[in-house]
């Protein structure tokens, strides 16, 4: 044993000195293994960390371009929004990619194209609720197949070879399950409101799949199509089970709803973020959107379940464990944007198996994942109601009294712009317009002339969204991002049926509402369309949110990362997160002022590793050297000091993702936007 | 003779790109109210379902006003908006749009981002519009 390690140290530098390479790997004691990347966030516990530390403080700032993959050929147009963190497995990644959501596998250490699929639904397609590229595909493996499951924007799962991309013949037909099928309600397959950009959960040989609908500020009917969860066998592609999120009578959750009939007459809640699984529980863990109408509930009393609930289902089966309703009867498109994060945390002497859900209201909600009981109290706590008419109102909301939220929450005079008196003296009368307080003040009534609506932060895309956070398991903290930006939320009387029947609905006051449908399905009649909105210019009047000489009206940070320490419920740290725009940088109102930095409102994910917390930049600037694009930064995640950092030519639009091949780690990052089309970024240290 | 050949070629496209690169700000009245009008009823036609009725954007689809709209063209020119609109929207019928079309829905998002109308047209060639910077904030 002595021996063999003597001769391993001895024979090391002979063969560093051999290879004439100086890579990172030739300083450590040996070749360190491939790694993989199984899942869209890592693991099927979205932890979104790798424990590898080749790239480091040390050298973060020299990592450089491996390979490029653009996308634009791989559907009719190229695509802006890449959402995608792709899979590792074997030496081979997987993804979607395009705007006709392709897949295709490409060498991990080049980049090359492998083999590539792709689907042309014609009309189907265009009518998706949610198209280009999603989030990207999963894997599966009885360790002696493997395949590549992905939902199109058609709404239809299909099951790939993972060596030859071609359809597996004995899943479903041909290797496609059509999702407009078998789901307990009738959807037409053209038109029918319901696609998925998430990837399946798969856990042990079940692939669940959610599904996803329009925005609803003015939803065209209440009777929208509901989004029911089911898991398939990732054999056959049968359907083993499905879930109601909205109960049927005689289900579990029926009697939250306050109004006879409502539950069956409305759509919607769909699970549209991606989920998270514990294989050793057999639970999967649903995060379920609201049911029609995301600002407005008229038709939806009660607490309405499962609305805005973490639903912990037996993923052989479907049926309920448990449930935790985060936002009853919520009226801010709060949704659940993403997976809960699977954790294992010591608690009072004793570890709990956890789970820490990030939102957009920016509570991390830490619950008991074999109950669903909370780890630290959340206390039902009085809160307002609002005006609008026929509107049901709940008395209380669940409050989290650990961990501390982590963004702005509600809007107040404090959280008002204050670069200097006048801008805050200027952002107080803009205010007097609207209705301000807490986060959980209710959207009101828009009034020509009068109340412009309700401020509110965390806005409707939060806090944090899609992306979700990353957790480290050896020192049980979560690291999340979080934007501090303000929605409008006013409320106006509709009185045209052929857009919404609704009677309510968000909107500006003098202007018609604006009809929501999908894309592609016939256009209203012209007597339905609506006026065309004014122009924004800048005061909140067109309905937006208002800006102060152009300047957001809350104070910075406009984007953040939060590490929060599970072990006490407290926060670690937090940093800004992204340079100062260059508007605000640049403003003349600013002239003279030493501004720290600001971060930059965005959805973006983290990746946590060994020593560092990695995450891109949202939106462009002008980069140190002068370069138009954006910064992929690390801090070292113990204290969030910045360590590093590298240029992109474009924002960061996928969550990056990690991996060990060949003795070098890559880091790989989808990007896009302004006039710049997607593209997969992989980079990795010089090799000399 | 080839050399020279090479040189004035090499000269004429110098030339050409300092020709280019003289460009103007979005800020200096480079559309017509008139013309920002017929944009703002092509966006209520093709943008405002994922755009928003208020150009705020959703999950989706980005803002089209406002800080971010702004930081993310910031240094862009005006030809590459509008050849994104042209190429890539509205989602579900992209190229529907005729370059005429695009060059006011454009109108329509300037003015939306607080810049000025002007006397003239935004021309719909895309030398013209190349030469059109958009800035995040007015130029002194």
């Amino acid at each position: 044993m002595r021996d063999l390690s003597r001769r391993m140290v001895l024979s090391f530098p002979f063969v560093a000195a051999l290879l004439g390479r100086t890579s990172a790997f030739a300083q450590g004691a040996a070749k360190p293994a491939d790694t993989e990347w199984r899942y869209y966030a890592g693991t099927a516990a979205s932890n979104r960390y790798a424990p590898l530390e080749q790239i480091n403080a040390k050298n973060f700032n020299d990592l450089e371009l491996a390979w490029r993959f653009k996308p634009d050929m791989l559907g009719p147009r190229p695509e802006y929004v890449y959402e995608t963190t792709p899979l590792l497995i074997k030496g081979k990644l997987y993804t979607t990619a395009g705007s006709r959501r392709a897949v295709v596998s490409l060498d991990a250490a080049s980049g090359e194209m492998i083999w590539m699929h792709s689907l042309d639904e014609g009309e189907r397609g265009r009518n998706a609720p949610r198209q280009y590229s999603g989030h990207g595909v999963s894997y599966w493996t009885d360790g002696n197949e493997a395949r590549i499951l992905y939902v199109t924007p058609g709404y239809q799962l299909v099951a790939l070879d993972a060596t030859t991309g071609i359809p597996v013949q004995d899943f479903g037909v041909n290797g496609v399950v059509d999702l407009k099928k078998d789901d307990d309600q009738e959807i037409d397959l053209v038109t029918g409101e319901v696609g998925l950009h998430s990837t399946p959960m798969i856990i042990k040989d079940v692939a669940v799949v959610g599904a996803a609908h329009l925005s609803g500020g003015a939803p065209r009917t209440r009777k929208n199509v509901n989004g029911y969860v089911r898991g398939f066998d990732v054999r056959t592609g049968k359907r083993k089970w499905i879930f109601h999120t909205i109960p049927r009578k005689g289900e579990f959750g029926y009697d939250s709803w306050a109004v006879p009939g409502q539950a069956e007459a409305t759509g919607n809640a769909g699970v549209w973020a991606q989920m998270s699984a514990d294989p050793e529980l057999g639970l999967v863990y649903l995060p379920v959107e609201l049911p029609t109408g995301d600002y407005n509930g008229q038709y939806r009393a009660g607490n309405a379940l499962f609305g805005e609930s973490i639903v912990a289902v037996d993923a052989e089966t479907g049926q309920r464990k448990w449930h935790y309703q985060l936002v009853h009867h919520g009226l801010w498109d709060n949704d659940i944007p993403c997976a809960s994060i699977l954790c294992d945390i010591p608690v009072n002497g004793k570890t709990v198996k956890a789970l820490a859900q990030p939102t957009k209201q920016s509570f991390l909600y830490v619950l008991n994942r074999e109950t669903g009981e909370p780890v630290w109290p959340i206390r039902e706590t009085k809160v307002p109601k609002g005006n609008v008419p026929g509107e049901w109102y709940a008395p209380t909301q669940p409050v989290p009294s650990k961990p501390p939220a982590y963004d702005r929450q509600g809007v107040s005079i404090d959280d008002l712009i204050d670069f200097t008196p006048a801008l805050r003296a200027e952002a107080e009368k803009l205010v007097k317009n609207y209705t301000i307080g807490g986060m959980w003040t209710p959207p009101t009534l828009a009034v020509a002339g009068g109340n412009r609506g309700t401020l509110h932060a965390p806005s409707s895309t939060g806090g944090t969204n899609w992306p979700g956070g990353a957790y480290d398991p050896d020192t049980h903290i979560v690291y999340v991002f979080s934007q501090s930006i303000v929605s409008n939320y006013g409320v106006i009387k509709n009185s045209n049926t052929d857009v919404s029947d609704f009677d309510y609905v968000s909107g500006v006051p003098g202007q018609a509402v604006q009809p929501t449908r999908p894309m592609g399905a016939p256009r209203p009649a012209p007597a339905a369309r609506a006026a065309a909105p004014a122009a924004g210019g800048g005061d909140g009047e067109g309905g937006g949110a208002p800006t102060v000489q152009g300047l957001p009206l809350l104070k910075p940070p406009y984007g953040r990362i939060t590490a929060i320490d599970l072990t006490k419920g407290e926060h670690a740290w937090q940093i800004a997160h992204g340079e100062t725009p260059d508007n605000i940088k640049n403003h003349p109102a600013l002239k003279g002022l030493k501004i720290p930095r600001t971060g930059r409102p965005g959805l973006l994910g983290p990746l946590c590793t060994k020593s560092l917390v990695i995450c891109g930049e949202a939106g462009f600037a002008i980069t140190p050297t002068g370069a138009r694009g954006a910064m992929l930064r690390a801090y070292d995640k113990a204290t969030g000091e910045e360590k590093g950092a590298v240029y992109m030519p474009a924002p960061q639009t996928g969550s990056p993702m990690t991996y060990m091949l060949g003795g070098e780690q890559y880091l790989v990052v989808a990007t896009g936007g302004g006039s710049t089309s997607a593209e997969l970024l992989a980079y990795r240290l010089p090799r000399s | 003779m080839k050399r020279l050949f090479v040189m004035s070629a090499a000269f004429a496209v110098f030339a050409l790109t300092a020709a280019a690169q003289e460009t103007r700000s979005a800020w200096s009245g480079v559309y017509t109210a008139a013309q920002a009008e017929r944009g703002k009823v092509l966006f209520t036609e093709n943008c405002a379902r994922c755009h928003g009725d208020n150009l705020a954007g959703i999950e989706m689809a980005p803002a089209l006003s406002g800080s971010s709209f702004l930081s993310n063209w910031n240094g862009e020119n005006v030809a590459n908006l509008v050849d994104r609109i042209r190429t890539t929207m509205p989602a579900d019928d992209p190229g529907k749009l005729s370059r005429v079309s695009a060059t006011d829905l454009t109108a329509f998002i300037l003015a939306s981002n607080a810049m000025p109308a002007g006397e003239f047209e935004l021309a719909r060639d895309q030398p013209l519009q190349a030469a059109i910077r958009i800035d995040a904030l007015k130029p002194n």
